[in-house]
């Protein structure tokens, strides 16, 4: 399954649009989900937030987008001790 | 009724904003800026949350407006006027000064009270950034900006934000300044039941730790955490906190934390002294002569 951030209605998101996007993910039986930052300015709370909120339901995180719009958001896994369980996916070609 | 609390002539930092904890807290609030010449982003949200916090207490709050017309222009241009007078806090409501002032690239001061009003700001913070030619900076000013405003929501204040840039033409710090105040209970109250009984100073430094929050989720904590690694990526940033009678001053990764006076308000002041594009040079400061 992969959550797409700018469908979420703002190109800037908050805790608050961490707890409405797990509020309305549908089910999924997958292990991994990814999640596509791109057009996205994530708050660190935001992405704390959704990471545990994903992280109870899935065994991984795969980070998409833009290598400078990923640099924030692995850096908050890393601080959490996330960092073996979300994860930034493989530059496209590389 | 107390006697009208007197600031400094010129608010530009901070520190600066010490002659507000003269506030009895109770009766009238009066605050006389009659010979102010001078007011930066910390100055314009904490004059507001200080008299959104006395008309919550059921207090009557009013505001003696500068004589400067530079600064009234300023109050005009950044939305400050329009926000005492809609509230009734302007004591001269008649004194609004001619639109000659310029300053580029604002985001108008905001009153928020929920977390879309938080994100409507970062559009418009983006919209200001990215026609002062400062993209680069959208993800750590708005990581500073919703980080400080969500903690004020998550306790249940209302908050004022505001964000400008300044040239420096004549005076002021060339780059961009941001300011946040709520009047929530501040760092001290929410974290002592989980630092214990540590002076206020040392627990606004303490709230940079990661994970150092007084909630029980587990993903609480590491907002301010990363507000200081943005505040240490951009050479030059500063990040000054005021609560409950500490202040906290982030210069990169060094921290100084001192007493200060007990303000009935958190306030926090950030400043990207990153150099503006040569067309910016010229243009209205706040306030500029």
């Amino acid at each position: 399954m992969e959550l797409r951030l700018k469908d979420s209605g703002r190109t800037f998101a908050t805790r608050w649009r961490a707890r409405q996007i797990l509020e309305e993910l549908p089910e999924d039986d997958a292990p991994e989900i990814s999640v596509a930052l791109d057009e996205t300015v994530a708050s660190p709370s935001f992405l704390a937030e959704l990471y545990v909120g994903l992280l109870e339901r899935y065994e991984r995180v795969i980070l998409l987008g833009l290598p400078d719009q990923q640099a924030l958001a692995v850096r908050v896994a890393a601080s959490m001790g996330l960092g073996d369980r979300v994860v930034a996916a493989a530059p496209a070609g590389g | 009724m107390s006697g009208p609390l007197l600031p400094p002539t010129e608010l530009r930092t901070v520190a600066d904003l010490a002659f507000l904890s003269a506030d009895r807290r109770a009766g009238d609030l009066t605050i006389d800026l009659h010979d102010v010449r001078w007011v930066a982003p910390a100055g314009v949200v904490a004059l507001l949350a200080q008299c959104l916090g006395a008309q919550r207490a059921g207090r009557r709050a009013a505001v003696r407006l500068p004589r400067d017309p530079a600064v009234l222009a300023y109050f005009d241009r950044i939305g400050m006027y329009d926000e005492l007078v809609v509230n009734g806090w302007s004591v001269a409501p008649g004194a609004r000064a001619p639109a000659a002032y310029r300053i580029h690239h604002h985001v108008p001061v905001m009153r928020i009270t929920d977390f879309a009003e938080l994100e409507e700001m970062g559009i418009r913070l983006e919209g200001a950034l990215r026609a002062a030619g400062l993209a680069s900076l959208i993800e750590p000013i708005f990581t500073v900006a919703s980080e400080l405003s969500g903690n004020a929501r998550d306790h249940g204040s209302d908050c004022y934000a505001v964000l400008q840039t300044h040239t420096g033409r004549t005076s002021g710090t060339p780059g961009v300044h941001l300011a946040v105040a709520d009047f929530g209970p501040g760092f001290a109250a929410n974290l002592r039941p989980v630092l214990g009984d540590l002076p206020p100073e040392e627990c606004i430094a303490r709230a940079f730790e990661e994970g150092i929050t007084s909630h029980a989720e587990p993903y609480r904590g590491y907002g301010l955490h990363h507000v200081a690694l943005a505040i240490g990526a951009i050479p030059g940033a500063t990040l000054d906190i005021a609560s409950g009678g500490g202040l906290v001053r982030l210069v990169g990764s060094r921290l100084d934390a001192r007493h200060f006076a007990d303000l009935p308000f958190t306030v926090a002041s950030a400043s990207f002294p990153v150099p503006l594009p040569v067309s910016e040079v010229g243009h209205g400061a706040a306030p500029e002569r």
